[in-house]
């Protein structure tokens, strides 16, 4: 070997010098991922900041695992994409459609730079139908349980589910509507995500408890057997040929920022404004220096009173309303629409409960995997711990929680998805890699 | 040059990996190329910082000046399945030594190097990037030395050394901007005195060697942190600050504890072993305060246990002019499992060197030498920082020297 020979292995090994190490070997374990098909409503769908768009839907959390899947053999994972931009959203509070929400800098009441959510207009074209497809994620915006299965639905129907009448697979011009379920089969899953129940609970929770309980309208909350019959014919239409999924549940109320955005004692007052406060207010309202419980109108009667700890202010009012409008006091109480008092608090905690547990039922039935939502939007409240940080369910701050309060951010979904992640490694003994959180951004500041 | 050649075929050829992350020399180039540090016989001016008692048995005068080369590489698996590399962080430090020969039992010295080093950088979008982008530490030695010879066998020595600490991290803030998240730039600058004192025993073919050096406590590293990407209404409401902030941090580095042993085999062989250890268990996070804004602080939780490396050196004297030498070193990671993190992602390390002396004039002496770390992979799965995955590093250093002896 002479000098030049060994110069240049010197070099070769200087460039061989860069360390290397080896991804684990990927597999599925007794589950197949070759086609996943996930149906649910808008957590699924990836809905965020008040609306469906294309950054929420690549971030929804069945396209994040999708795409751990594709490590172990999964298949491509197809979805109904809108186009880039403000997206798609339903306003259910004054029932109209919006573009997605953002962040924007103002000067408060106080004189003070703070944070306000502005709304993006709503552009018609992102309601087109996409023509006579098949998708892999039929989790729609807004879809309750019992319209997965409903030619209600569909496209022949005007009211319907406009999520779905972009991509329904039929034009509508046959009287016969194709269903989000019937839609969903097409595919022959192998794998299948089951994640309903929200919007069976909650179109009624926004809408301050005006809907039925027990009915089948747009604000009402869906009859217990409506829901079991529901979750049954979801199962019976995609499982049955040896199927594995998950099946994901219904958070809890408590841990829902959109309901405690405002906590129900957030009117401060000092000495002099509690005095002269209590000069006018009726027999049985009592203020104090500090902190007090706000003032709301009673449903009916025109009577006010001060409202509990427990009941719920809808994110409508916000604090500016509070500290500098005089809402809250005996002279502005906060309208009753805007309030879930303690009544209707508990019609929703007693069916969110019965909800969560036909689907851990339906779960176990069929041999699923579980990924309890519930208990993961109340873990969140004290924050997920990945890569130096966290993320909690605080608004804004928390970057895990969208400037709806209600759906989450992409690294809110990421979060979720890495959960389930973990559930379906239990389940089949599978071993995909969880899904790197930094990569999914949080609420974004101006 | 026929010989040369020879050398380097010997010196490089059988190695099959060469590389270290803070594996930067601290000594002469001379040691270096033994397995990193010799304590037990003086070689050079370089004896100043190694053991300030052995400087008394040089026969000669030295001045000696080297500069040094490290290029650390480490890649990071994480459990999520993506794969991470650090950005290039040479860097080349140049260090100089000198001892006098004051009187026939007192010799004066002097050394000015760079006697610790952490260098790594990642990519500022980088998934450790909430943790760490960017750790370069340094810390500069100037030590006026004195060591006196008791009789022909033993000698003791001391050096004050003022040191000077650099340090120039960078992170991610938790905030998101349109341009992605905001970065912080923290650079910090302390100072701290510490003691480097000696003994030497000589007994005909054996040399033995003491050294202790001080820990060096920076306890009020002072400057700025700087931001970019701030979001204009975060600000503006005063959770970010708009402009640059004040900066503080309070590191220890520490003590070390060398106990050397040489043997002469023949007139031309000269075999070394060290041992260092190194009382790293006052340090319990990689801290940087912010002032007024608790939010833009650096805080990496390390827990840092006593380590030790254990060095050995051979040296051959080919001609009159030429000294061929070569080492391997196993160096302890300090830091403990859970604690790995991409500011420090050290792990046990073993380290292969070799270089060469040529005399090319009657007082002038060329040094060179490559040496290589193999550091181990390091596996985390219930890391205290949340950041799973496995860390593997190597890294090539090297360095030139020339001693002038008079």
């Amino acid at each position: 070997m002479n000098f030049k020979t060994c110069v240049v292995i010197f070099c070769l090994s200087i460039v061989a010098c860069k360390p290397n190490l080896d991804e684990p070997r990927y597999t599925s374990g007794s589950a197949s991922f070759m086609r996943f098909v996930a149906i649910g409503d808008d957590f699924g769908a990836g809905y965020t900041n008040g609306a469906l768009t294309l950054k929420g839907q690549l971030s929804a959390v069945p396209n994040l695992i999708a795409g751990k899947f594709q490590l172990a053999e999964g298949g491509i994972f197809t979805q109904a994409f809108m186009p880039e931009g403000s997206g798609a959203g339903v306003d259910i509070v004054n029932n109209i459609l919006t573009g997605s929400g953002y962040l924007s800098s103002y000067i408060n009441c106080q004189n003070k730079s703070s944070l306000m959510i502005l709304k993006n207009s709503f552009d018609p074209s992102n309601q087109n139908w996409l023509g006579a497809k098949h998708y892999n994620n039929y989790c729609l915006p807004s879809l309750k349980s019992f319209q997965c299965y409903s030619q209600f639905t569909g496209k022949s129907y005007p009211v319907g589910n406009l999520f779905y009448h972009r991509m329904a697979s039929d034009t509508g011009s046959s009287g016969l509507s194709s269903t989000v379920l019937g839609d969903a089969q097409f595919l022959n899953a192998t794998f299948v995500m089951v994640w309903i129940g929200s919007s069976d609970v909650y179109n009624y929770a926004f809408s301050g408890g005006v809907g039925e309980v027990g009915g089948l309208t747009t604000n009402d909350i869906t009859p217990v057997d409506t829901f079991q019959n529901a979750i049954n014919y979801i199962f019976s239409g995609l499982t049955g040929a040896g199927q594995s999924g998950i099946v994901a549940n219904i958070p809890g109320i408590e841990d829902i920022p959109y309901f405690n955005a405002l906590p129900y004692n957030a009117l401060k007052l000092t000495s002099q404004q509690a005095t002269a406060l209590n000069a006018t207010s009726p027999a049985g309202i009592n203020f104090i220096e500090g902190e007090n419980a706000l003032v709301i109108a009673v449903e009916t009667g025109g009577l006010i009173r001060q409202i509990k700890k427990g009941e719920y202010i809808l994110n409508i009012i916000n604090a500016d309303s509070v500290i500098c409008g005089g809402w809250g006091t005996p002279q502005k109480p906060i309208p009753a629409n805007y309030v879930l008092d303690s009544v209707e608090v508990s019609k929703i905690t007693s069916r969110i409960s019965i909800f969560n547990s036909n689907l851990k039922t339906a779960a176990n039935d069929n041999g699923f995997a579980f990924f309890d939502f519930n208990r993961f939007m109340a873990n969140l409240k004290s924050g997920y711990s990945f890569s130096g940080i966290s993320a909690t369910s605080n608004m804004f701050y928390g970057g895990a929680v969208s400037l709806d309060g209600f759906h989450l951010t992409p690294r809110g979904y990421a979060l979720a998805a890495n959960e389930c992640v973990k559930a379906i490694n239990l389940k089949y003994k599978s071993n995909l890699p969880l899904i790197n959180i930094v990569e999914y951004s949080g609420v974004v500041f101006p | 040059m026929l010989i040369i050649s020879r050398v380097l075929v010997f010196l490089i050829c059988p190695v099959t990996v060469f590389a270290g992350i803070n594996d930067n020399p601290f000594g002469g180039i001379k040691s270096s190329s033994m397995g990193g540090m010799v304590t037990s016989i003086a070689f050079d001016g370089s004896s100043s910082y190694s053991n300030p008692a052995t400087m008394t048995f040089l026969k000669k005068n030295y001045i000696d000046v080297g500069i040094n080369y490290s290029s650390p590489k480490s890649i990071f698996l994480m459990n999520t399945g993506n794969k991470y590399y650090n950005s290039k962080s040479n860097s080349l430090p140049i260090s100089l030594f000198g001892v006098y020969k004051f009187t026939d039992k007192v010799d004066l010295g002097l050394a000015i190097n760079n006697i610790f080093q952490n260098n790594i950088s990642w990519d500022e979008s980088w998934a450790g990037k909430y943790i760490c982008i960017s750790n370069k530490t340094d810390v500069q030695n100037f030590q006026p030395t004195i060591s006196y010879r008791v009789n022909k066998k033993f000698s003791i020595g001391g050096g004050l050394m003022f040191t000077m600490y650099h340090q120039q991290v960078a992170k991610a803030l938790n905030y998101e901007s349109v341009n992605g998240a905001p970065i912080v730039n923290y650079n910090l600058k302390g100072s701290a005195l510490g003691l480097n004192l000696g003994l030497n025993y000589n007994e005909k073919k054996w040399h033995l060697g003491l050294s202790v050096r001080t820990g060096l406590n920076y306890k009020n590293a002072k400057g700025d942190a700087t931001f970019k990407n701030v979001p204009s209404s975060l600000s503006a409401n005063g959770i970010l600050p708009s402009g640059s902030i004040e900066a503080t941090s309070s590191i220890k580095l520490p003590s070390v504890i060398s106990l050397g042993a040489a043997y002469e085999l023949d007139e031309n062989w000269l075999v070394t072993m060290d041992l260092n250890i190194y009382n790293w268990s006052n340090i319990d996070s990689l801290k940087i305060t912010t002032t007024n804004y608790e939010n833009c602080s650096f805080n990496v939780k390390q827990d840092l246990s006593s380590s030790y490396a254990i060095r050995f050196g051979a040296k051959y004297i080919q001609s009159k002019n030429l000294s061929i030498r070569g080492g391997f070193a196993f160096d302890l990671s300090p830091v403990l499992d859970t604690y790995v993190n991409p500011a420090f992602p050290d792990a046990n390390k073993f380290t292969y060197t070799g270089g060469l002396s040529y005399q090319f004039k009657k007082s002038l002496t060329a040094d060179v030498y490559v040496g290589y770390s193999d550091i181990k992979e390091r596996k985390e799965v219930k890391n205290v920082n949340n950041f799973n995955g496995t860390f593997k590093s190597n890294a090539l250093i090297g360095g030139i020297g020339l001693s002038y002896e008079f």
